[in-house]
């Protein structure tokens, strides 16, 4: 099944617009003819990516090294110190992108499509634009809880019925500070203190917590919404809540290296990714894109949903972020 | 004074030097990053001892001390009374099937542990467990009677993984041992248990604590269930809380530093005593130039009764797990076993695997590094296992526990600290499979040297010395004499880092290039893919092919190895 | 030829030092074997060690034909394998991996012979020690005797200068040991190979050495023919050790300036007896003198062997075959005897005891 997205996708890029062959920007990446990609996004979604790219233009030479967002800015930053420049572009989550931003290892690119994305999904500086989405969403095992009783809003969760019964990832940074911004500190703070006192199932990553609820460990998650939206289609008893306000997305910038070698092939890179051609195949791969005009296919329109996406922030901030997060739930067991 | 060069000049400073550089410069690089207020490499940090007062001033440290040490040791504990039973059972008895007793211990250890930790989740969690489905639905009690959320859990999931290296280096152990020692007692009339209790295990005292000091120390430094079972349960243990730094935003390396010089100090403490224990080691030389017959102890009538306990325990600890692994591979997200999702089963998770993008080249990557560190490091610390046994040189004993450093370096900080060194020192080697071979000789040389100092205890120094005495040179003598005496340790030393290499991640992942790309890579990002029956899948086919291999490796292992 | 001289050899241990060699000397002729004989501890192995190179002592000098392997003012040390040497261990060190062709092969192997040779040399090597035809025997299966035939045969196979065997009897049982202890004899008369030979077995020095040093606490007290060491102790510690001997101390009267003299003993009178020359008028002694340079007489002994008489009582009386061993209470001292098997002294029966003035050697006494 995959696999045939996978291949229509491909397909999709080779019948669309062929290569300029007059594009300045094609001309200097030919020259250049290779580049290295930095990304957080597994192997089978980036490689078929850059075999996209890669087919459209067959004179490049991509590579892609991948590994967890906090790897990504790990290997950047010991790299960078010892003054090597090895990756053109790096794709990572918010909060590491905001530190790449901040101790400027990228440099400033605006591809052509970033004028049809919504404010929010492209850095106001110019510096990153977003490629996908994480929409943090309150999920539930359909076996366990009726749809008619499940929790509404974020606020429900507090009710006494659902002490235990509710499992977080103890790193669910980017949601709480989705709360902090939509709610103001002092809000999302009495609600995080209540919810805590609720008794939270921590498990540790969203895999898990989207297993153990779709087998039953516990009856709420939050979890991601293109996760349980794949459990759906492959018949897993779960769903997710629509209506909570807000629902936190997490973008998932890219960037260029403030000094990369192939600084023309990584630009030709980011304008396809951010095209329409690139957002359909990270589409065809189960995630959100994050270009505006392409349709999910679920049962909810996205635009119905209370969405507030957590924009690239700055180091200093997502310290702080952590730092109240952890005040506030204690989730390691201190 | 010399003229005729000897290998010992080349190859003894040589291995001193190699085992030195591959542990002092990420220890410097540890020990510096701890006490500094950024990164290394930070142009605006100082030096600081702010690190160290963040991780040790703490009002819980207490308690997060207290639950790695009871963890650890029951670890250790129970991991001991399992793998050193098995390889009692598999060398020293005529208990039936013992051939396949010897390949079925090694599962465990092959089932990566992310998987194994899983699938006792889903066998011993409170309300899915199957364990306790079954119990509740037989006795008609409503709560199942496991849980493996606590501290017993944890032992417990830790221990049936880690077993399969306490078998191995038990096994070696008892290999190399000579009968008439037991003989012996047996005719003084003691019985069969009583021989075991009281001179076979007395006798085994080096491997015994070399191979408890690897199981705590193991055990102290495991993430897998710490992480998904500890954080649940709410038992913080070290590891927990370098993970928590390193998790920081940005990383915090100096105070996961600053908490690993504790795993540091935790395993000098160790080889120390190790040493201490084991001072006098001619005492332990149980392979003498006057030539053994190993023996099988005759078991009469309980033979059927250790063969019942091995095959309870592989019920228990293999057979329960890898069906989890095999449900889970076939059906497409987990439920309980029912007629309903069996309807759904797919072999779709296969297709992926099999279809996976460079899965040949990491494959193949992994096989190689596999193979390359395994008999780099037992050839590395079979070297320096001589010295610190055999010779006389002044602080071997230092030179022991240098070996034993790497032991206590998180994963990740020796990542960071390789791809600094070699950035600025041999940027050729930068992302090439030969970096990630010197992280894998690094990380995986404590086993090494602590499989080999036991075998190396138990070799008399007779044979080495007449070798010499027949005119052979140092190198003859070890590769001739010395080497393929030791050949039971080497083999299971070699088995343990080849299979663990399979796993390494979290320092793999910093080092790879696309070139160099291994499996545990490609497991890992399909965890993080979010497709458990993926990877459970992966794991299926990993256990499959190293039952294989390690049949094979058996079967090569008894026949280089001494004759039965 | 084998020279050692000044050899000195400390091990530390973690609370003193202690000198298992201090200042031993002594030189082994071309084709003849030499045997260092002590108890356990005396050093006599440790010296071997030295000879062979797998111990590398502080102070002295080895030299084995004309070459120097060991000196510690020219900063000479060969190792081990350069010294031409052949070695016995105690422990016979056969490696459990090998075959015994495999054992005995090896010192060839490491010298890269070529192969026919070796097949040659191993085989006539194994005739020699009487192996043949156990050459594919895995080592661990051989019994005791043989393993030290393979042992010797492997210490021999490349012909070497000097041949070092220690304790290689020790392992064996009695009637082996025995037999071996000619085999041996016979092949190093057969081959004039030097041997140095280390033992605490007196019996086994007595027999087969050519000399014998007696070794105490790192030292040698005395180095000479066996029959001199046996007949001519110079210290009771040798006289001790080497064989058995029984002790009168008493005062020089009558110096014997190296031979006959008279010595007063306590409580047992004059004593004629061998007086060195170091031994004036006035000098404390301890007469040695063995139990079979001593008649056992019933009734009172004829008048030409007037001297040297002593009367006691028959305390035991053991039967050991070819002669009685005898126990017997002369004042305050206890005598052993050898008496020939026929004459069968009744336990508490009164017999006079004559010693024989030639053998018997006045010491000089030792504080102990």
């Amino acid at each position: 099944m995959r696999l045939f997205s996978v291949l229509l996708g491909l397909a999709v890029v080779v019948v669309s617009l062929p290569a300029s062959a007059q594009d300045p920007l094609v001309e200097s990446a030919r020259k250049e003819g290779r580049f290295m990609w930095y990304t957080s996004m597994n192997i089978p979604d980036s490689q078929p990516l850059l075999d996209a790219f890669t087919k459209k233009y067959p004179f490049i030479k991509a590579q892609v090294w991948r590994g967890s967002s906090e790897k990504v800015l790990n290997k950047i930053q010991t790299e960078t110190r010892a003054g090597k420049f090895l990756f053109d572009v790096v794709a990572v989550n918010a909060f590491e992108a905001g530190f790449i931003k901040a101790n400027h290892l990228a440099q400033r690119y605006t591809p052509p499509s970033a004028k049809e994305y919504l404010k929010g999904f492209v850095d106001p500086d110019a510096y990153w634009v977003d490629i996908y989405d994480n929409y943090y969403v309150l999920g539930y095992n359909t076996k366990l809880v009726r749809k008619a009783e499940a929790p509404q809003s974020w606020e429900d969760l507090l009710d006494a019925k659902w002490k235990g019964k509710f499992a977080m990832d103890p790193e669910d940074h980017a949601w709480y500070l989705a709360l902090q911004e939509a709610w103001g500190k002092d809000k999302a703070e009495r609600y995080g203190r209540a919810l805590a006192g609720q008794g939270i199932q921590w498990r540790k990553g969203h895999t898990l917590i989207a297993q153990l609820l779709t087998a039953g460990e516990f009856p709420l998650g939050l979890v991601y919404a293109h996760r349980m939206e794949e459990l759906k289609q492959k018949g897993a008893p779960v769903d997710w809540v629509t209506t909570t306000d807000p629902i936190p997305v997490e973008v998932h910038p890219i960037l260029i290296a403030a000094k990369a070698e192939n600084v023309n092939t990584a630009k030709l890179f980011v304008e396809f990714i951010t095209s329409r051609e690139g957002q359909a195949l990270i589409k065809e791969f189960g995630r959100i894109p994050a270009h505006p005009e392409l349709p999910l296919g679920w049962s909810v329109n996205p635009k119905q949903l209370k969405l507030h996406g957590v924009g690239v922030i700055s180091p200093e901030r997502a310290s702080q972020v952590i730092r109240d997060w952890r005040h506030v739930f204690s989730p390691m067991g201190f | 004074m010399n003229r005729h060069l000897d290998a010992r000049v080349l190859i003894l400073p040589g291995a001193v030097l190699l085992v030195a550089y591959l542990t002092i410069v990420p220890l410097g690089m540890l020990v510096y990053g701890s006490l500094r207020s950024g990164a290394v490499g930070d142009p605006g940090a100082t030096y600081t001892l702010a690190n160290y007062a963040r991780a040790y001033l703490d009002p819980t440290l207490y308690r997060l001390f207290l639950n790695s040490i009871v963890y650890a040791a029951g670890t250790c504990l129970l991991a001991f009374v399992i793998g050193a039973y098995l390889a009692w059972v598999t060398e020293r008895t005529n208990t039936p099937l013992r051939g396949l007793i010897a390949v079925i211990a090694l599962v465990p250890f092959i089932v990566p542990g992310i998987l194994n930790t899983i699938s006792w989740l889903l066998l011993l969690s409170p309300r899915i467990g199957l364990i306790n489905l079954v119990v509740k639905n037989a006795l008609g009690v409503t709560a199942g009677p496991f849980d493996v959320y606590t501290l017993a859990g944890m032992i417990w999931v830790e221990a049936t993984h880690l077993y399969p290296l306490v078998f191995l280096l038990m096994s070696a152990a008892f290999r190399s041992m000579d009968m008439s020692l037991e003989e012996a007692s047996i005719m003084a009339g003691s019985r069969t248990f009583t021989t075991l209790r009281r001179v076979t295990l007395p006798l085994m005292r080096p491997a015994i604590i070399s191979t408890m000091l690897i199981m705590f120390v193991r055990a102290i430094e495991a993430f897998e269930v710490p992480a998904l079972i500890g954080i649940p349960a709410g038992i913080p243990v070290f590891t927990s809380r370098i993970f928590l730094a390193i998790h920081q935003f940005p990383s915090d390396f100096g105070l996961a530093g600053s908490y690993a010089i504790t795993l540091l100090l935790l395993s000098t403490v160790g080889v120390l005593i190790y040493h201490r224990l084991t001072g006098h080691a001619k005492r332990f030389a149980t392979i003498t130039g006057k030539g053994y017959r190993p023996r099988l102890v005759d078991l009469g009538r309980w033979r059927y009764a250790t063969c019942g306990g091995a095959l309870l325990i592989f019920a228990v600890t293999v057979a329960l797990p890898v069906l989890v692994l095999c449900w889970v591979s076939v059906t497409p997200y987990y439920g309980v076993p029912s007629w309903e999702l069996l309807q759904r089963a797919t072999l779709e998770a296969y297709r992926y695997v099999l279809n996976y993008p460079t899965a040949l080249v990491a494959f193949k990557n992994s096989l190689y590094l596999a193979a390359g560190s395994a008999t780099a490091v037992m050839l590395l610390t079979s070297v320096v296992a001589w010295i610190t046994v055999k010779s006389k040189f002044p602080g071997r004993a230092l030179l022991d526990n240098l070996a034993f450093i790497p032991i206590a370096f998180p994963g990740i900080v020796l990542g960071v600290s390789l791809i600094w060194v070699s950035l600025t020192l041999v940027p050729v080697i930068y992302g090439t499979f030969w970096l990630l071979l010197i992280a894998y000789i690094t990380r995986f040389m404590p086993y090494g040297i602590r499989a080999a100092s036991a075998s190396m205890v138990q070799i008399h120094d007779d044979l080495e010395e007449a070798a010499l005495a027949c005119g052979s040179s140092w190198r003859q003598a070890f590769q001739r004499i010395i080497l393929p005496l030791l050949m039971p340790g080497f083999v299971a030393g070699w088995i343990y880092v080849s299979t663990v290499s399979l796993r390494e991640l979290s320092t793999s992942i910093l080092l790879y290039s696309p070139d160099s790309i291994v499996l545990a890579i490609l497991a890992f990002d399909m965890w993080e893919g979010g497709q458990y029956n993926y990877v459970a899948a992966l794991g299926v086919i990993m256990v499959s092919v190293l039952v294989l291999m390690a049949t094979v490796a058996r079967r090569l292992g008894a026949r280089i190895g001494l004759a039965q | 030829m084998i020279r050692v001289e000044g050899l000195r050899k400390a091990f530390e241990t973690e609370k003193s030092r202690l000198a298992a060699v201090d200042g031993v000397s002594f030189e082994i002729p071309d084709g003849r074997i030499f045997t260092l004989l002590g108890p356990s501890g005396c050093g006599k192995t440790t010296t071997m060690r030295c000879i062979a190179g797998l111990e590398k002592p502080e102070a002295g000098e080895i030299v084995i034909g004309d070459q120097a392997v060991f000196s510690s003012t020219r900063r000479v040390f060969v190792p081990p394998n350069k010294r031409a040497i052949g070695m016995v261990f105690q422990s016979y060190a056969i490696w459990p991996h090998m075959t015994v062709f495999d054992n005995v092969a090896f010192p060839l192997v490491v010298e890269k012979r070529p192969r026919a040779e070796i097949r040659e040399r191993v085989a006539d090597v194994l005739k020699i020690v009487g192996l043949s035809g156990l050459e594919e025997r895995s080592a661990p299966r051989l019994s005791g005797g043989q393993q030290q035939r393979v042992a010797l045969a492997r210490a021999l196979v490349k012909r070497p200068r000097v041949l070092l065997l220690d304790e290689p009897l020790s392992n064996l049982d009695a009637k082996l040991r025995e037999e071996m202890r000619f085999e041996i004899r016979q092949l190093q008369r057969q081959l004039r190979i030097t041997t140095l030979y280390v033992t605490h077995d007196q019996g086994e020095a007595l027999a087969l050495s050519d000399l014998i040093a007696v070794m105490r606490a790192g030292t040698i007290l005395a180095v000479g023919k066996p029959q001199e060491i046996y007949n001519r102790p110079t210290n009771r510690f040798v006289a001790e050790f080497v064989g058995l001997a029984n002790f009168l101390d008493g005062r020089v009267v009558e110096p014997g300036g190296g031979v006959l003299g008279v010595v007063e003993t306590v409580g047992h009178g004059p004593i004629r007896c061998t007086i060195p020359a170091t031994l004036p008028a006035g000098a404390t002694v301890t007469v040695s003198v063995r139990p079979e340079h001593i008649r056992l007489f019933r009734e009172a002994p004829p008048p030409e062997a007037k001297d040297n008489i002593l009367v006691g009582s028959v305390k035991v009386v053991s039967f050991m075959g070819e002669f009685n061993d005898c126990q017997l209470t002369v004042g305050e001292t206890t005598f052993r005897v050898r008496t020939d098997p026929f004459l069968r002294p009744r336990r508490g029966e009164q017999v006079y005891l004559h010693l024989d003035a030639e053998s018997c050697v006045a010491l000089p006494r030792e504080d102990r």
